[in-house]
């Protein structure tokens, strides 16, 4: 009964040459509808390309598109490869694109964030194809490095056998347990020198390591800080990639009773100025963050970053702030306003619960010292903590989240903006700073000058996150890679979507 | 009773108990050995979490992470956690919820049970068939995995999660209830009492119960290890308290995660929890040697008591 | 006998329909709007109003509930249990494929335990209160007091971490399940000795015992022959509510090892709020347990031809 190799093929990789075991987190694949991703998001198994594609340091280069050019007033022409050819041997040119990538996101409600319609895309010549996003967009290239951009062979049925152009192949799923790729050995480009790769579930970061420790995976995708000495310690490496995420709390400011203390900004910025995140970083986080408070990657608003000034510990300032706004102690050491007592709701949050652990409850005794009263919710996965955004009841929401495109603005846009399309608004019923974000923020989407879109980015976080401190960052998070000695060839990405694979090699 | 522990074997042992008069009852317990040892563990444990306010050397909800993991020593004597917490402390503290909640849950099903069980023995008609099907019904699902069901759509938190045991629980006692009571009632002093004109419920309540109050009482208290057990394994996968309370079982689901770099975060909680339900199955184990007219070597006639578990 | 056994398998009847009714009604507990629940899973957003008001009306939740209930049930005796919210797959599917898997713990577990307990039950009888017995008592005792879930950290601690002899987690060969099999063997095995002590000590002090000790037989003998068959029954009997509990999934262990069985099945159902899962599995466990109990029932008639009749004394209703 007990066969082995229910999920590591590790006797079979040996003898075949270079199969790779990798845990990832949770099986969030969609298989139905027009959002269907099998193999794309949020775990990029590399079976599909994009047009252009993300590097570790935010910058843009080419992928499946050789060039591009902006032709006013909204329109992007794209230059195929005329190499490429997809999976099942059909070849990649306008004609696919058009289906099996604008066509696709067009489907999807708001047409994604590159605002795809139904006729957006046209075809120009064989290996020419031109995108008219609906509404002025001109981040169009930053924003197709997205796996979720990937570009489908036509007819094939995403949510069953995923079919791309990418340097390995669908071979099987089982949801929520592993997804099998091998190698394509008509790849266009580099192609891979792994056989294999077997990509397991692990939701549980604490499985994840240990399957790691214990050789059931040969790459874990993401390794919990507090355990990174101990696998040093075990002859696993640990690989970081540049700062590419955060971990925030985004105050709920426009909640109905009881959680309409936050509308006030005094009380915000006392919770921003209540915690340390020097020692945060230093002893919660093992020193593996950094103390950025620009929520977006610095690197990616650079030279502008310096605008985004962030929050020191100063309890003092807090204190004063709060009494300002009319808080007095009560008995417990709790502040009280007309009999009511300043009590918040932390809900952990994004991703998952486990992830953040234990990050809420050091912000709640922090919290406690200036004389606020946490509450701490926990929610286990992203569709249950998605529940509590969606109803509102919570005042601090704590989430990681990474930025996956080139695009500086894509999460300001897509969490807080309200102008955008309707996909989260959720998030913006609960988040959205107002008008002046939305004023300043505006021109990241319309601006052809990329130096002119980081300054309004980083103008829009100053105002987010300075004035307004609706966003509240902890720290800059980058990505850590847990593998054993003999992974070789693995670049580090600070966008763990945007993993390539082909350079991956097994030695010994 | 007893099958709230996971994996328990065979659902409550037979009991037979008899109440005998105080004196006697102190002088068995004090002679036996176990009961006693019980009692000692019960009751440092039960004084130790009263007091907790005065043992505990720090507030268990201090974080201080630059101090984490620190080894026992004067200031911290069993070190520290992952926040910088001190791990006595968050025992103290937390062994009010583990142990309150385990004597509260224990309580409410034994009483609930009682109620129940002697509604339907003495009621009998269409009360005792409701009461019996329910009981059956309850009697037929491993009562974790139903408390762990009710729990999780109740939502997490510990009232709920005693409301989900003490739920599930109740109908081993109430089937033990009822069967006594239908026993005792073909008893030529109900009978006469009957007769006399003393009233039904007058029966009941000063003949019958003090019969029946034996065997109820040994089991609950057999029982508290095993609903100790059984709240700390709820709460250990998450369905109890949330943080920060160091109740003993999200102790434990904690230091899981820190287990090859401090494996102390792991050992006390557990070692709490283990002695706490010795000292309550000693006790009640005790209990249940003194009572059992057993083991003053009268004969009973075999298979009266078979295992309760579900009939169909 | 077979009156007996057409009797028992009446009575069955109520209880499963019990059985189901709780099983059908615990889903219905759940807080929030079931349409609600399931659009939001199904969708990965929140859903409109005219959506929610239309899937109510699909799935025909607006009937009244015996209605929903006898639906539920003429789909659940064809095996039809719905789909899982999580893995959009057939409920009984995944119980099914997982029901192996719990097997290569319980099994053996329980077999195990049976093992230990009874050569032990026996020895602490038959040497009462002397050292053999005071040993089995203590450690019976503290076995029965130690939360398995600690005993499987201790073991992964010790084993898998300090010693690497076996893997930490995760299902993958027969190494694999030593760890959780032993967590899970202690506490049968000490409760089953106990009680197997217990009956042996009924059973010795038996009449017909003496008899055949006065009439000179050796002592083996009248253990090994006599007290043992009739002693072994109760235990039989306990033996069966052990197996039932271990096969409906044992949750924490297999939560902590990660091993794909129907505990942590339910375990992450209930943590995912997938509503048709916890449903399937409560009834699973409802029907295996009573069907266990129904086998350990006739199978007693068997062994012992005193409980022939109908009447069985206390616990029939």
């Amino acid at each position: 009964m007990l066969a082995p190799g229910c999920g590591g093929d590790t006797s079979q990789s040996s003898a075949a040459g270079h199969a790779l075991n990798v845990g990832f987190t949770e099986d969030q694949y969609v298989l139905e509808g027009p959002d269907a991703g099998l193999g794309m998001y949020p775990l990029n198994a590399n079976i599909f390309e994009t047009l252009t594609y993300l590097t570790p340091d935010y910058k843009v280069k080419p992928l499946l598109a050789e060039r591009w050019e902006f032709k006013p007033p909204n329109t992007w022409r794209f230059y195929l490869r005329k190499d490429v050819k997809f999976q099942n041997g059909e070849p990649l040119n306008a004609q696919a694109v058009k289906e099996g990538l604008f066509d696709r996101l067009a489907k999807i409600e708001g047409g994604s964030t590159i605002l795809a319609g139904p006729d957006s895309a046209k075809i120009v010549d064989e290996y020419t194809i031109d995108f008219t996003p609906t509404a002025k967009n001109l981040r169009v290239p930053e924003q197709l490095v997205h796996p979720s951009n990937g570009v489908v062979a036509p007819g094939s049925d995403i949510g069953e056998k995923p079919v791309g152009t990418g340097p390995f192949r669908f071979v099987e799923y089982r949801p929520k347990e592993r997804i099998i790729v091998e190698r394509n050995p008509d790849y266009w480009g580099q192609k891979a020198k792994l056989n294999r790769i077997t990509f397991r579930f692990y939701p549980d970061s604490n499985a994840r390591r240990l399957a790691l420790e214990a050789d059931e995976i040969d790459f874990a995708y993401e390794v919990p800080r507090q355990d990174v000495e101990s696998l040093k310690g075990k002859g696993l490496k640990i690989e970081a990639s540049p700062v590419g995420a955060y971990e925030a709390m985004f105050a709920n400011i426009h909640g109905e009773p009881p959680h309409d203390l936050l509308g006030d900004v005094r009380l915000r910025k006392a919770v921003a100025y209540g915690i340390d995140r020097e020692a945060l970083v230093k002893n919660v986080l093992d020193g593996l963050a950094t103390t950025d408070q620009t929520f977006v990657p610095p690197s990616s608003l650079e030279p502008y970053a310096s605008l985004v000034k962030g929050f020191s510990y100063d309890p003092n300032k807090a204190k004063s702030l709060l009494e300002e706004a009319g808080w007095k102690p009560g008995d417990d050491g709790i502040l009280e306003k007309d009999g009511r007592r300043l009590e918040l709701t932390l809900v952990s949050g994004f991703p998952s619960a486990e992830v953040h652990r234990p990050i809420p409850t050091f912000i709640q005794s922090q919290l406690k010292e200036i004389g606020i009263d946490v509450e701490i919710v926990e929610r286990p996965d992203s569709a249950s903590y998605q529940a509590l955004i969606d109803s509102g009841q919570g005042d601090l929401y704590l989430e990681q989240g990474n930025q996956n495109d080139a695009n500086p603005g894509f999460l300001p846009v897509l969490l807080f903006y309200t102008g955008g399309s309707g996909a989260s608004a959720p998030y913006q019923s609960l988040f959205a700073p107002g008008p002046e974000f939305d004023r300043l923020i505006a021109p990241s989407l319309t601006e052809v000058d990329t130096n002119k879109v980081r300054k309004s980015v980083a103008e829009a976080m100053h105002y987010a996150v300075d004035e307004q401190a609706v966003i509240i960052p902890l720290a800059g998070i980058y990505r850590i890679y847990g593998m054993n000695d003999s992974v070789k060839g693995f670049e580090p990405h600070s966008s763990f979507l945007n993993v390539r694979w082909n350079s991956v090699s097994l030695s010994g | 009773m007893g099958q709230l522990t996971e994996n328990a074997g065979g659902g409550p042992e037979p009991v037979r108990a008899i109440v005998p008069g105080r004196r006697v009852l102190l002088h068995g317990l004090l002679r036996d050995r176990t009961a006693m040892i019980g009692i000692v563990i019960v009751s440092s444990f039960v004084l130790a979490a009263a007091l907790a306010p005065l043992l505990a050397p720090h507030d268990p909800n201090a974080v201080d992470v630059v101090r984490k993991f620190a080894p026992p020593s004067a200031e911290f004597p069993l070190g520290t956690d992952y926040l910088g917490r001190d791990i006595l402390s968050r025992l103290l503290y937390g062994a009010r919820l583990s142990i309150g909640t385990a004597v509260a849950a224990t309580l409410g099903i034994s009483l609930l049970g009682l109620l129940l069980g002697m509604l339907a023995g003495y009621l009998g008609g269409l009360v005792d068939t409701v009461i019996s099907r329910v009981v059956d019904v309850l009697l037929a699902f491993p009562s974790f995995l139903l408390a762990l069901a009710v729990t999780g759509i109740l939502g997490p938190g510990l009232g709920n999660l005693m409301l989900a045991v003490v739920a599930v629980s109740w109908a081993g006692y109430a089937r033990i209830v009822r069967g006594s009571i239908l026993a005792e009632r073909e008893k030529p002093y109900v009978e006469a009492a009957r007769a006399t004109g003393v009233s039904g419920w007058r029966i009941l309540w000063r003949h019958l119960l003090r019969n029946i109050v034996g065997p109820v009482v040994v089991l609950t208290t057999l029982d508290m290890g095993a609903i100790l057990l059984g709240i700390s394994a709820l709460s250990f996968l998450g369905l109890g308290v949330k943080p920060p309370t160091s109740e003993w079982g999200a102790m434990l689901s904690e230091g899981r995660n820190y287990l090859s770099q401090a494996p102390d975060l792991m050992l006390f909680p557990g070692t709490a929890i283990f002695l706490m339900a010795l000292g309550f199955n000693l006790f009640g184990d005790g209990l249940r040697d003194v009572l059992d007219p057993r083991t003053r070597r009268s004969m009973n006639p075999p298979y009266a008591d078979r295992p309760r578990r579900a009939v169909p | 006998m077979r009156t007996y056994a057409l009797q028992r398998l009446a009575l069955l009847i109520p209880t499963l329909l019990g059985i189901s009714l709780l099983a059908f009604a615990l889903a219905n507990l759940t807080p929030g709007d079931p349409a609600e629940t399931y659009l939001r899973r199904v969708l990965d957003r929140q859903p409109t109003p005219a959506e929610v008001a239309e899937t109510r009306e699909k799935l025909g939740l607006n009937r009244p509930f015996v209605v929903q209930y006898l639906d539920w049930v003429g789909h659940a005796v064809r095996g039809e249990l719905g789909v899982s919210y999580s893995t959009r797959r057939p409920v009984v599917e995944e119980i099914g494929r997982r029901i192996p898997f719990t097997l290569e713990l319980a099994v053996p577990a329980a077999l195990l335990a049976l093992a230990i307990a009874i050569p032990v039950g026996v020895i602490s009888a038959v040497y009462r209160n002397r050292l053999p017995d005071q040993l089995v008592r203590v450690c019976s005792l503290a076995g029965a007091s130690v939360p398995s879930f600690w005993l499987a950290l201790l073991l992964i601690s010790l084993f898998a971490v300090r010693f690497s002899v076996v893997p930490v987690a995760g299902r993958q060969g027969p190494a694999s399940a030593l760890l959780p099999i032993f967590a899970l063997t202690l506490t049968p095995a000490a409760v089953l000795a106990r009680f197997a002590r217990s009956t042996m000590l009924e059973t010795l002090g038996e009449d017909y015992i003496r008899t055949a000790r006065a009439k000179g037989l050796p002592g083996w003998l009248v253990v090994g022959r006599h007290a043992l068959r009739n002693s072994l029954i109760p235990v039989v009997t306990a033996f069966g509510t052990s197996l039932g509990h271990l096969l409906v999934g044992t949750v924490v262990i297999e939560s902590i090892f990660i091993w794909p069985g129907l505990g942590k099945l339910a375990i992450d159902a209930i943590l995912q709020r997938d509503y048709p899962m916890i449903q399937a599995l409560v009834l699973y466990s409802g029907v295996i347990f009573v069907v266990i109990n129904l086998l350990i029932d006739l199978s007693y008639t068997l062994l012992d031809p005193r409980i022939r009749l109908g009447g069985t004394g206390e616990g029939a209703s």
